[in-house]
Parts: C-alpha cells; sequence; structure tokens
C-alpha cells in the first residue's frame, strides 16, 4: 500500500522510472495483495475457530434438552461440516473457497453467496453516496484552507476541523441521528426504505435517497476531516511554490487558482487517500449501519462473529478483502499514473 | 464560493427541502388500503426462516415456526391444552401410552392428508435430528394404529408429555422431510410447507422483513388476516410508525417507551415474563455451603435490584424456582428472606467465614473475593449487585463477556457465580433439566437427596392434585437450599392499537415462550 508522498517526491521518482519499471512495481503489489489475501482468508479461517464456543453451541443452545452424548455430538457436528482437527477445518475452508463456493450459513439457513448479495448493495450504496460528500467537502475546505496559511480562513476551518476530529465518530453519528431524526425529525431515524416502499421506481428511489442521507453523512464526516488535514497540508507547500506565487502575480485567483493551480496538483495525493478509505469506509460503515438499523454488510458481520457463524463471517471477509484490496491496487496504478504525468 | 457552484448549491438546498417536507411514509402506500393486514413490529435481527430447523435460537424464531406448523396439541385462550393436529388424546391408566387420533381435515399446505404416519415420522427424525427445545429422551416409540390414530408409548410415566413434547414439538411433513439428511441445509420453499394457518410468502433477510399469507381452508379455524407482516424496526421508529397506523403491534415494547407509547394512543400490556434473573453457583466452591447461598439471598435487596437496574421494568422474583405465572406456583410454602444484612452476617459466621475490624469478609484469615461472570445484557444488574455486596464487606469482582463466551465458562474454574437468565415457563418437568442438568444454563445442582426425588416424583405424578402438593413441597424445599437465586422476574410488554388485542399466555405459549403475538391471536373465536 502506497502512504502518503508529496506530489513533488512523486512527480521527481515518476520522471525518473522507465515505463517497464512502472509495471513491474504495479505487477510486484498486485502480487503483494494477493499474499495478503491469501493469508487473510487462513486467518480467517483459524481466528473465529479459536473463539470459545462454536456454531454447534449456538444452534443447540437449550436449558431444556439434555447435553447430548459425546458420540452424537460428534456425528452431528461432522454431519454440519464442523468435524476434524482446526487444520482439517482449515483445509476444507480453503478448499470450497478456492472452487469459489462461499458455502452456507446454518444460521440463517441461507447460502452465504446469496446473504451477501442482499448486504452488499446497501453498504455500496452508504459508501457511493458519502465519498463525493468528504471528497467534495475534504478538497474544498483543505484548499480553502492551505491556499493562505494562517488567514483568517484557515484558522477558523482548522479549528472546526481540529473539534470535529476530537469526537469519535459514533458520537457524530447518534448526534445526527438525534437532531435531524429525533428532536428535528426531518429525516428518518433508521432503516433502509419505509415500512410499505411506494409503487413507483422514482418514489422508491427517493425514499431510498431519504433513508440513506443520515447514515452517508455519517459515514462522510468520519472521513472529512482527514481529508481535510492531508489536503490542506498539501495546500499549504504548493502556496509557496514558484508556478502559484508566479500565476498569482499574474492576477490569477479566485475559482481558477483553487481549481487550476491547487485541486489538479493535489489529485495524486487524493488518489493515494482513496486507497486506504476504501478499507476504512467498511469498517466504519460497521458502527453506521448498527446505529441507524441500516441493512448493510456491518450488522450481518457483527451478528455473525457473536454467532460463530464461520462460513458467513469468512465469505463476509473474503469479499470485503477482496474489494478492499482490488479498490486500493486500483487507486495505487492511478496514483502512480498521475504521479508519473505530474 | 465561485459563481459556478451557485447553481449546484441551488439544486442541492432545493433537495434537501423537499425531503424535509416528504413524510416518513408515503401515505398513498399506508395500511388503510387493505384492512385484512397486520403489521408486527419487532426490533431484533434475522429471525431465522419459519421451519423448526431453520429458526433462529429463542423463542421469537419458535413463535414464527409456529405460524407455519401446528403441533399435535394447541392451546386455547387460557392458554389451556386444547386440540390442534390432534382432535382427541388419551393417556393410559399406567402413563404408559397416549393414544393420539388425527384431525381428519387436517391438509399439509401442498393439500396432502396429514396421517399419522407423518406423526410417527417426526418422532424418529426428531429423535435423529434433535431439535434444541424438544426432548424426546422418554418417548420409547411409536405405533401406527390406523391412517388417523396412533399410539406413542413411553418408558416411564411422565406428567408433561402432553404439556411439553405434544404441545411443543411441530408436526413434519414425512413426504417432504424422509430424503433430507440434514435438515438444516434444506432451505428450499418445499421446507415451509407446514400445517400451520400461515405459509410464509416472502422473507427479506437483510431488512428483516416476512411476509405471511393465511392458508386457504385451513382446518382449525378461520385467520382475521389475509396477510401477516413482521418488520424490524426499532421500537421508537415503531411507535412513530403505529400513530401512522401503519404498524399495529409492537412486539417487544421496552419498558422506557411504555409512557411514550401511551402518549400516541396505543394500549400496553405487561407480563411477567418467567424468565427469571438467576444468580448460579459453582456448587462445589465456596457456595457448596447452603448458609452462604442462604446469606445471599438475605444479603440482596431483589426489590432495589428490580428498580435500580431494570427502572421498574421487573419485580422481585419468588425463591421457590416457579414464579407468580405458574399455576403451579405455591406462594404460601415459598420461603421470603425479606432483605436483612444481620442475617446474611449470622449465616456467613456460621459457615465459618469472619470480619476483619473493617467489616471486610475473609476465610482463613485471607480476604474473601468472589468471582461473578456474566454478559452484556445482565450488566447493570452485576454491578448493583457488587454495590449491594461490597457494601457489605464482600469483595466482588465481575466479568462481562459476550454470550458465546459465557456459554464455555466452567465453574469453579472460571467463576463462583454466574448471572444469566433462564426460563422457569413450561412444563415443570423442565425442572429435572433446568435445575439438575449439566448444561451451562443449568443450575448444575448436584445434590441426590429430597429435592432431586421430589422433581422426579411430580414430573412422574399423573394426579393432578398429588402434583401439586408435590410441587409445593419442591418450592418450599428449592427455598430453602437454594440451587440458584431467583433475583427478578423481568416484564415483556406488546403495545397495540385499538382493532388488535394480543395477550400473553400466564404459562407462555406452546414450550413456555413469552410472547403475545402468537398464532391463536391471528384466529377468529
Amino acid at each position: 500500500m502506497s502512504g502518503h508522498i508529496s506530489p513533488t517526491a512523486r512527480q521527481e521518482a515518476g520522471a525518473a522510472a522507465a515505463p517497464a519499471g512502472v509495471a513491474l512495481t504495479l505487477l510486484r503489489s498486485l502480487v503483494h495483495r494477493i499474499a495478503v489475501f491469501g493469508f487473510l482468508l487462513v486467518l480467517m479461517s483459524v481466528l473465529p475457530r479459536l473463539l470459545p464456543g462454536d456454531t454447534l453451541d449456538v444452534l443447540m443452545d437449550s436449558d431444556v434438552q439434555r447435553e447430548l452424548a459425546d458420540d452424537d455430538l460428534h456425528a452431528l457436528r461432522d454431519r454440519l461440516g464442523f468435524g476434524g482437527s482446526l487444520a482439517e477445518q482449515v483445509g476444507r475452508d480453503l478448499l470450497r473457497l478456492l472452487r469459489g463456493d462461499l458455502g452456507y450459513s446454518l444460521l440463517h439457513g441461507a447460502p452465504v453467496r446469496r446473504l451477501l448479495a442482499e448486504a452488499l448493495p446497501w453498504t455500496g450504496l452508504l459508501i457511493a453516496a458519502a465519498t463525493p460528500v468528504f471528497l467534495g467537502l475534504g478538497i474544498m475546505l483543505g484548499v480553502e484552507a492551505g491556499r493562505q496559511p494562517g488567514s483568517r480562513a484557515d484558522r477558523v476551518l482548522t479549528a472546526g476541523m481540529s473539534l470535529l476530529a476530537s469526537i469519535p465518530p459514533f458520537v457524530t453519528a447518534i448526534a445526527l441521528l438525534l437532531v435531524f431524526a429525533i428532536l428535528c425529525p426531518v429525516l428518518p431515524a433508521g432503516g433502509a426504505e419505509p415500512l410499505f416502499p411506494a409503487a413507483t421506481p422514482w418514489l422508491r428511489a427517493f425514499e431510498i435517497a431519504r433513508h440513506a442521507v443520515l447514515p452517508a453523512l455519517a459515514l462522510a464526516l468520519h472521513e472529512v476531516v482527514r481529508y481535510f488535514f492531508v489536503l490542506r497540508g498539501e495546500a499549504a507547500v504548493l502556496s509557496h511554490r514558484a508556478f502559484v506565487v508566479n500565476a498569482r502575480s499574474r492576477g490569477i485567483s479566485g475559482w481558477r487558482e483553487r481549481r487550476d493551480y491547487f485541486s489538479r496538483n493535489l489529485l495524486p495525493v487524493i488518489c493515494a487517500r482513496l486507497g486506504q478509505s476504501v478499507a476504512t469506509l467498511f469498517t466504519a460503515s460497521l458502527f453506521v449501519e448498527v446505529i441507524f438499523a441500516y441493512p448493510g454488510i456491518g450488522s450481518l458481520t457483527y451478528q455473525a462473529v457473536l454467532d460463530r457463524d464461520y462460513a458467513l463471517l469468512q465469505g463476509a471477509i473474503a469479499v470485503l478483502a477482496a474489494l478492499v484490496l482490488s479498490l486500493n491496487w486500483l487507486f495505487d496504478a492511478l496514483t502512480e499514473t498521475l504521479a508519473r504525468r505530474g | 464560493m465561485g459563481p459556478r457552484l451557485r447553481p449546484a448549491f441551488g439544486v442541492l438546498s432545493l433537495c434537501l427541502a423537499m425531503m424535509a417536507q416528504a413524510p416518513l411514509v408515503s401515505a398513498d402506500t399506508a395500511d388503510t388500503a387493505n384492512p385484512r393486514r397486520l403489521v408486527i413490529s419487532n426490533s431484533n435481527t434475522d429471525w431465522g426462516l419459519a421451519t423448526p430447523y431453520l429458526q433462529a435460537r429463542g423463542g421469537l424464531g419458535y413463535m414464527l415456526t409456529h405460524f407455519v406448523f401446528d403441533n399435535l396439541v394447541g392451546q386455547d385462550r387460557s392458554g389451556a391444552l386444547a386440540p390442534e393436529l390432534a382432535r382427541e388424546w388419551e393417556l393410559s391408566d399406567d402413563g404408559l401410552s397416549l393414544d393420539i387420533r388425527l384431525n381428519p381435515e387436517a391438509r399439509w399446505h401442498d393439500g396432502t392428508d396429514i396421517t399419522s404416519s407423518d406423526v410417527a415420522f417426526t418422532f424418529a427424525y426428531m429423535a435423529q435430528h434433535p431439535h434444541p427445545f424438544i426432548s424426546l429422551d422418554n418417548i420409547r416409540g411409536t405405533e401406527i394404529l390406523s391412517p388417523d390414530t396412533l399410539r406413542i408409548t413411553l418408558a416411564r410415566p411422565d406428567a408433561g408429555v402432553l404439556s411439553s413434547v405434544m404441545v411443543g414439538m411441530p408436526i413434519l411433513p414425512e413426504h417432504i422431510y424422509r430424503d433430507q439428511d440434514n435438515p438444516r441445509t434444506f432451505s428450499e420453499p418445499r421446507a415451509m410447507i407446514g400445517s400451520g394457518p400461515y405459509r410464509l410468502s416472502s422473507h427479506e433477510r437483510a431488512k428483516g422483513r416476512y411476509v405471511f399469507s393465511a392458508v386457504e381452508n385451513y382446518y382449525g379455524g378461520v385467520q382475521k388476516y389475509d396477510e401477516v407482516m413482521i418488520a424490524k424496526l426499532q421500537p421508537e421508529a415503531a411507535i412513530q410508525a403505529a400513530a401512522n397506523g401503519q404498524v399495529n403491534v409492537i412486539s417487544d415494547l421496552p419498558h422506557r417507551l411504555v409512557d411514550y407509547a401511551k402518549e400516541h394512543d396505543l394500549q400496553v400490556q405487561t407480563s411477567p415474563s418467567g424468565h427469571a434473573i438467576k444468580l448460579r453457583f459453582d456448587h462445589s466452591g465456596p457456595f457448596a455451603a447452603v448458609q452462604r447461598r442462604q446469606a445471599l439471598a438475605y444479603l440482596l435487596d431483589r426489590d432495589a435490584l428490580a428498580a435500580i437496574a431494570y427502572r421498574g421494568g421487573a419485580r422481585s422474583a419468588s425463591l421457590g424456582y416457579l414464579q407468580d405465572n405458574s399455576a403451579w406456583y405455591a406462594p404460601d410454602s415459598v420461603l421470603r428472606y425479606p432483605h436483612d444484612p444481620d442475617r446474611a452476617a449470622a449465616l456467613l459466621r456460621e459457615s465459618g467465614w469472619t470480619r476483619d475490624d473493617d467489616g471486610a469478609w475473609q476465610q482463613d484469615d485471607t480476604p474473601v473475593t468472589l468471582r461473578l461472570v456474566t454478559s452484556g445484557r445482565e450488566e447493570a444488574l452485576a454491578q448493583v449487585i457488587k454495590d449491594q455486596l461490597e457494601a457489605f464487606g464482600l469483595e466482588l469482582s465481575v466479568r462481562v463477556m459476550e454470550r458465546g463466551a459465557l456459554r464455555k465458562q466452567q465453574p469453579g474454574k472460571d467463576y463462583d457465580l454466574i448471572l444469566a437468565g433462564g426460563s422457569t415457563l413450561g412444563d415443570p418437568v423442565t425442572i429435572l433439566e433446568r435445575v439438575f442438568g449439566t448444561r451451562w444454563n443449568n443450575e448444575r445442582y448436584r445434590d441426590d437427596g429430597t429435592l432431586r426425588q421430589l422433581a422426579m416424583a411430580q414430573a412422574q405424578s399423573l394426579d393432578p392434585d398429588r402434583r401439586a402438593a408435590l410441587l409445593a413441597e419442591f418450592q418450599q424445599l428449592y427455598s430453602r437450599e437454594l440451587p440458584a437465586i431467583m433475583l427478578v422476574n423481568v416484564n415483556r410488554t406488546v403495545a397495540h392499537d385499538n382493532g388488535i388485542e394480543p395477550w400473553f399466555f400466564d404459562e407462555g405459549l406452546a414450550i413456555g415462550i413469552p410472547v403475545a403475538t402468537h398464532k391463536y391471536m391471528l384466529l377468529e373465536d
């Protein structure tokens, strides 16, 4: 994963490297990611099994049924696919995943593939709705603060963002819920749709959008602070660069200065940052979905941990990891190309 | 802001203004169009599918299965046993055989006749594929006498054969399940062909939404609703939706929202759940001595526990195991243990503990520190218990863990005291497992004396008067020996509009599930 490198450094490095070298770098980072993915799969097969208790304990939890005899318990375990040593179970999991089979959740009584297909679009919607918000706000405010470091705008914005950064993100989410859904109920408090979805597609889409506003905003606020500080720093560096000073002396200001001289030069940084954001957004969607009772992969995964639902947990992590790693690689490749163009 | 951005902001503000104007739920799709639809809300997540093997753990999953699968014996409005798939039954005088005559009108949802062969198959199938709520240990076998009659033979007389097994066991269609080696992975629509008044017609798992439709020509009566929808909604949102006429019943109203629901013109019904929160013991540790268990009963102020930890959403429990919901509850024979720290101190001294100058309790000159484990759900109660014990000089360390880990805690090795809820509902035959069983959530009482004999005798006593006397004696002895201390009996609350009247059964639904939104509420009287 490429960290945050200043665009100037990148520009120089990019100019020096041969095109073949870049392809090799990208290929190498792809191989790294595939290795990380494999390691994650093993880890997600082993770790949940190290937690106390297993799926069978949850399925057979009862206080009126006599404890099953060891033989019966073994037979039931084998039949449900939990038999054998840890290594055997992990081996079986990996073989199954290699065949492209995500397995079956005994607690939901459904194939993991179907469970994820039902939940992922909702999480995807939240992330897709949040991304333009945190990018737009992050870039706009970051450039505004950084283009004249120490100015009044910078002081106000930086103070405001520091305040926002000091509030834990779940508190911000609850505050949003409290203010806009309960005290002043202009937006729905939870769920992804009203109880009775509208019959017309447009009205239905509108209702889904209304339900997504607060959770997406909570998700966006979680990220906007990070973008603000990175971009403010980068913009502050740019503001002292000769081409900016030069442009200003030629009378270039306002929107054109912000767009052509700052934002455009910050693109590689934004891309590099986006690669990391993908992972944080999926993690943050967990608490957002829980707070807003939103049907997504976060709440599904959380319940899977409590239920020791190995197949679901592993399937969810596998799909998420594949998504995060490939998007992350894509943004890295993009960063590399942008930095090279300079 | 640059001039080019202004139109974009204009559009954005317009959108926000429109959103603020839109009602919470669009009015044209509201429930008013369909008077035969009932909407029940619940804040829980997925309850699984409505089949005996795919239902989520816990009573609510069972309740959904109960919409779709009928049992041999059902309940009337008062909760008493009533015919369901079995039109009549007769227990032999020795209590070792039960003859059942099936309702000849009863059909599976696919139109197939329900026969005694299905019933015999279900007994055999459930013995092979155990269901967590149904214990078939005492069933020796079944004998098909005719397509509509069946004899069930028992190993020992069982006072609860009707009120636990027959009322609790869903009957499976043989023609669907006979080829299923693993019913837990059998989730095709066929798996949901049952005999009950409703069938599951759609299920949106991610949103926790179920729609049940009435089965045509149901043998057991007329359904009040064509469609029953169960939707996952947080209680606050559910109250708002109910005020708008979109939700009819809120099946799990938290106590804190009772007044809020009433303000929205909802009716509220509360019933003690019979799921007492119990303080259980490591019976081989410091609490092997009965005086110490009794001392704790005198020491813990149960009224204060209910008032502080549950803010009135619970009442102090009876210490004789059975709670006041039970028909077998014998209040006069149960010892009451009024809050009395002096009495507690005397008992602890008698057990060999001493008190130092600061009032702290010691055993052999080392301070006593008790270890209590519990799950997040009972965390507040554990904290109040800790406060009460420490004010008395007993050090208590509390570990709160998630349920999966709690299940694996070993008495003695990991804890002296464990705090968790446990049902006392269902036929009292369940006492044998719940008090003397060895599962993590059983009381694991080891005593082989009179208490166990009483528990066994009542479970086999076919004469109700004799059984009542035995159970009264059991409750008295239980309150003396205290295999566990029943601390509080938590309330269950349901809120509903004027169009429907859900009700709680005193002893719970079927095997003792404290829900008011059962299928009997959905049938015409």
